[in-house]
């Protein structure tokens, strides 16, 4: 099967059980989790279900393309649901069997794995879900984001695509994979892996980022200021990418790294103060 | 794989509630079995249903709790009587409503009468049990709920509206043949349980129904016997294979992650084995859960390991999973390998500063730059100054952290010290370390600067440079968390704090050493103000730092591998010694502590003890007015036996200072007979002030001399302390 077939596949399912399909973000974030559809949905009691596929930008896993496993950018699938339903896993399961995983074959295992991010002020309670040894994905439900806590939990289910496909197509390397009928992953991304590598640890201008971060920061604040939050929050992302090729550069000191991510968790966290109060400044 | 359970055909428990749950947390689930276990025996005899323990067990696998009952009444007749709940502080809210607590006591009593009445240990509310016939049915459906959601777990989910340790599945709850209805959070009980993730519930009538189904499933119910289970698989295994395995640690992890443990052997390629051993080890046990295999001979570690799976399942498919995994990790370790190795290990020096060691204590080249202050402050302590004057710890120190600025270290971290051995052994870099001999000593002590790892690791087989790189290493942050105020009271210790300080103390009890700790502390104060310039008040430092020296000493004596278990009035008495300006070591405590319940326990030793026990109680009391300090003055003594004393007191202090700490305890005897005679001829409370006062001085120099080995008036008489 090859990885588009995949992806049809698992959000054809979710499609089913009542998700919206949704495409991906249109700017760079670090995981399926910092996409807004997540973000600010998990914040309220409202029941929401959606599915989208997002690229994961980590300029620190960039390895020119020379390792078969790590890349500067991965694909996740993302789903998000809440209130949980109560046969979640049983769900979760079923949609294996439809990319072709027979589960009675198979050894997997939810082992406990709790998740966290610090640049969103958020965190998660849940497992890894392995597949034969191979970690497939994360399954996680939400207790906090935001520095909030959440009124109803919602489930967060993130498939790591390239894993799955390397595994249903029994190959060793992420570039040998077939992305559609007649294209291989590397002819894709080989090329992208190398330049971004090379742009990441190497080229990148630190000076330059650093006065972007600042104009980032500043644009987001003006915009949390006028109670704007989601134009907020992608200046708050931009931050992040740009903190993030620096932090793979080596070119914050220690103190400095601290800062520049306590500065972005503080956006997050503002954002998601002024979601939750907004509801109640209307009614005034 | 069929497996036997202990259920004979004719015990089947007359009870049984089965939770099913999302998988259970592995890493909380040994503790969550004891502990459940206990609290449940100790419910079900509070409510008079059992009265011996053996007959109600509590079992784990990751998607179920299971609750037994071998024999139980169907009915029992309760009496009206007063039963003892909640103290009044934890009954009521600020505001004076209901605590939980409360409520759940009085849903207990069934008559929702309470009162509040006073008793030796403070208030408490008494509730009014309604009288009357109570079915087991009826009893459990109405409190079992209650019981399971009001436990104490350590960890908690929220899903819905709900929260537990993990979602809630579906529950089993059987009396007999016959259902107790009862509801958990959003769960009805039901007659049917579910076998293995995905395959479908399975309808049961009996306990003697459920064994049988998960024994033909091959679920093991508790975690000691999947423990067993997979200890047997491996031996057989390797049985007449001339093979062996190790790193039995890992079983647990297995058996918790497992309902249906099969251990399976799998291969990955042979050229991995040429990276470092340790690499391949941690890639297999930290992050796999996986068995190294060893040649019996030869001890060489070969590509074969064993997993643990969950289930029957297609054996080659899975093997072929957990082999491609393995294999992709040791590429991972392997690329990272090459790529630190390009960079000389020394030159890494320069990258420590961009390495933190913790929030507001600075950097890695920082904490290096205090160590090596200390070692220097430090160095005409025997221990130290040998190893200076070789040149040996300067260089440890120069080198044990910048194993932090490796690849290898930030993907396995649980490698950091290891590969600072190894790199330093397969380095050729070091001009200064051209001794072999040294080399080793050094990459050895490089690594054992993290040992213990664990409470449970063992400090016997460390060498002394590693003991004092990592005795250095140890007190620097202990000191530094002080200096910052950092509260360390709370139960967590995410920091690793707790850890930290409790591997130095385990090994200073080891080895007495010849540094006083009061050096360590000032010098290490000393290393931060110097180094990071950093400003705190130091006598709150000092204070916050013994404060939590003691509350550390009483956990480990109390009960820890390296100190043992020993009674808590012992500990009192050696902890809370009074006497002494010198801050007591962790060996001396432990001498002490050891040499006290090696006395109370011999009968014939015990008796002696007591008596010095007595004379000091007596004296306490005596002395408890008010008097002017000082030392007695010989011209106003009047009597033989005051002289006496004062001389026998006089050889006890001369001699203390050249006998060990083992035999001090055996010189305090030595006052018991002039310590009676004088209270048997000598008053001590006469008309004189001046010779009132000079009896008081030396009753009070005696006392403060004693107090120096130990509080004794803390110690406890079996059958009493009758003076």
């Amino acid at each position: 099967m090859t990885l588009d077939c995949i992806i049809n596949t698992l959000t054809g399912f979710w499609r089913d059980q009542g998700c919206t399909v949704l495409p991906a973000y249109d700017m760079e974030v670090g995981a399926g989790t910092m996409s807004p559809y997540t973000f600010f949905q998990v914040l309220s009691e409202k029941p929401v279900s959606l599915c989208y596929v997002q690229p994961s930008r980590r300029p620190t896993d960039g390895r020119y393309g020379e390792n078969p496993n790590r890349v500067f950018k991965h694909h996740q699938l993302q789903v998000i649901i809440k209130p949980s339903p109560k046969e979640i896993q049983s769900l979760y399961l079923q949609s294996l069997q439809t990319i072709g995983i027979q589960i009675q074959d198979h050894d997997i295992r939810f082992i406990e794995d709790n998740w966290e991010s610090p640049t969103l002020g958020a965190w998660g309670v849940g497992w890894e879900v392995w597949l034969d040894g191979m970690e497939i994905t994360q399954f996680t439900y939400f207790q906090q984001c935001g520095g909030v806590d959440l009124p109803v939990p919602s489930v967060e289910i993130t498939y790591g695509l390239e894993r799955i496909a390397l595994y249903i197509q029994d190959k060793l390397s992420v570039y040998d994979l077939q992305f559609g009928a007649g294209t291989l992953y590397g002819d894709l991304r080989l090329q992208e892996e190398v330049e971004q590598s090379k742009y990441c640890h190497e080229l990148a201008n630190s000076q330059r980022l650093l006065q972007l971060f600042q104009l980032y920061f500043e644009e987001s604040e003006y915009c949390l200021q006028n109670r704007l939050v989601l134009p907020a929050y992608d200046y708050a992302l931009k931050c992040s990418h740009v903190f993030n090729i620096l932090d793979s550069l080596g070119a914050l000191s220690v103190t400095e790294r601290t800062r520049y991510l306590g500065k972005v968790r503080k956006l997050a966290n503002q954002a998601a103060k002024q979601t939750i109060q907004s509801p109640q400044e209307d009614t005034k | 794989m069929k497996m036997d359970t202990p259920i004979t055909a004719t015990n089947y428990p007359a009870w049984l509630i089965e939770i099913g749950t999302e998988e259970l947390p592995s890493s909380y689930m040994p503790l969550l079995e004891r502990k459940l276990q206990e609290r449940f025996q100790e419910w079900l005899r509070e409510e008079s249903w059992i009265k011996a323990s053996e007959t109600c067990h509590v079992r784990l696998t990751p998607r179920r709790i299971v609750f037994t009952i071998e024999t139980i009444e169907e009915a029992q007749q309760k009496k009206e009587e007063w039963l003892k709940g909640p103290p009044v502080k934890a009954a009521f809210t600020q505001d004076n409503q209901e605590t939980p607590a409360l409520k759940g006591f009085l849903n207990r009593c069934r008559s929702g009468t309470y009162e509040i009445r006073t008793v030796e240990n403070g208030q408490y509310v008494f509730g009014l049990s309604r009288p009357g016939n109570q079915t087991v049915i009826d009893f459990f459906h109405q409190q079992f709920p209650g019981f399971l959601l009001s436990f104490p777990y350590e960890k908690l989910m929220r899903w819905g509206q709900y929260q537990f340790i993990r979602p809630i599945k579906w529950v089993l709850a059987l009396y007999g043949s016959t259902l107790i209805p009862m509801t958990i959070l959003d769960t009805d009980s039901k007659l049917a349980t579910r076998l293995l993730q995905g395959q479908g519930e399975r309808v049961v009538n009996s306990s003697e129904e459920y064994y049988h189904l998960m024994h033909q499933n091959g679920i093991v119910l508790s975690i000691s016997e999947r423990e067993a289970l997979i200890e047997a698989q491996i031996r057989e295994k390797i049985k007449n294979r001339n093979l062996f395995s190790a790193r039995f640690y890992i079983v647990t992890e297995n058996a918790c992650r497992t309902e249906v443990p099969v251990v399976v052997e799998a291969l990955f390629p042979l050229s991995f084995t040429a990276l470092p051993k340790e690499i391949i080890e941690t890639v297999l046990t930290a992050q796999m859960k996986c068995f190294p295999l060893y040649e019996a001979e030869t001890k060489q570690l070969t590509n074969r390991f064993l997993f643990v799976m969950n289930g029957e399942r297609n054996t080659e498919l899975v093997k072929k999973g957990f082999e491609k995994v393995v294999t992709a990790r040791l590429s991972d370790a392997a690329y990272f390998y090459q790529q630190d190795k390009k960079i000389p290990f020394s030159t890494r020096k320069d990258w420590l500063s961009k390495v933190m060691f913790m929030e507001k204590l600075g950097t890695m080249d920082q904490k290096v730059q205090r160590v090596a202050y200390m070692a220097e402050k430090l160095g005409s302590y025997e221990e130290i100054q040998r190893y200076s004057e070789n040149g040996l710890l300067p260089q440890v120190i120069q080198l044990y952290k910048l194993d932090l600025t490796t690849l290898l270290v930030q993907e396995l971290t649980e490698l950091q010290g290891t590969v600072g051995k190894i790199y330093i052994q397969e380095s050729d870099e070091f001009d200064l370390i051209n001794d072999v001999k040294d080399r080793d000593e050094i990459a050895r002590a490089v690594e054992e600067s993290y040992r213990p790892k664990s409470d449970e690791d063992t400090i016997e087989d460390l060498s002394r440079l590693g003991v004092m790189i990592n005795l250095l290493d140890r007190w620097d942050t202990w000191i530094g968390v002080h200096c910052i105020g950092l509260n360390l009271s709370s139960s967590g210790d995410p920091l690793g704090i707790r850890r930290t300080v409790n591997g130095l103390l385990s090994i200073l009890g080891k080895r007495p050493g010849t540094i006083p700790l009061s050096e360590y502390l000032r010098v290490g104060l000393e290393a931060y103000q110097q180094i990071n310039e950093i400003s705190f008040d130091i006598d709150k430092v000092k204070s916050d730092w013994n404060a939590y020296y003691l509350q550390r000493m009483r956990s480990l004596l109390s009960g820890s591998v390296h100190f043992g278990k020993h009674r808590y009035d012992i500990v009192q008495a050696v902890l809370n010694n009074t006497g002494s300006l010198q801050i007591q070591s962790p060996y001396e405590m432990s001498v002490k502590v050891d040499l006290l319940e090696k006395e109370i326990l011999n009968p014939e030793l015990k008796e002696q003890l007591k008596e010095l026990y007595q004379s000091f109680i007596r004296m306490q009391k005596i002395t408890n007015v008010t008097f002017s300090p000082g030392l007695p003055k010989d011209s106003l003594f009047e009597s033989n036996a005051e002289e006496a004393l004062w001389m026998a007191g006089k050889t006890v202090e001369n001699e203390w200072n050249h006998c060990g700490i083992n035999s001090v305890l055996a010189l305090l005897y030595k006052l018991n007979k002039p310590i009676q005679r004088f209270f048997d001829e000598v008053m001590v409370m006469v008309d004189s002030p001046s010779i009132r006062e000079n009896r008081l001085r030396l009753l009070s120099w005696l006392l403060s001399m004693m107090s120096d080995f130990a509080d004794f008036s803390k110690i406890v008489f079996e059958g009493g302390n009758e003076q």
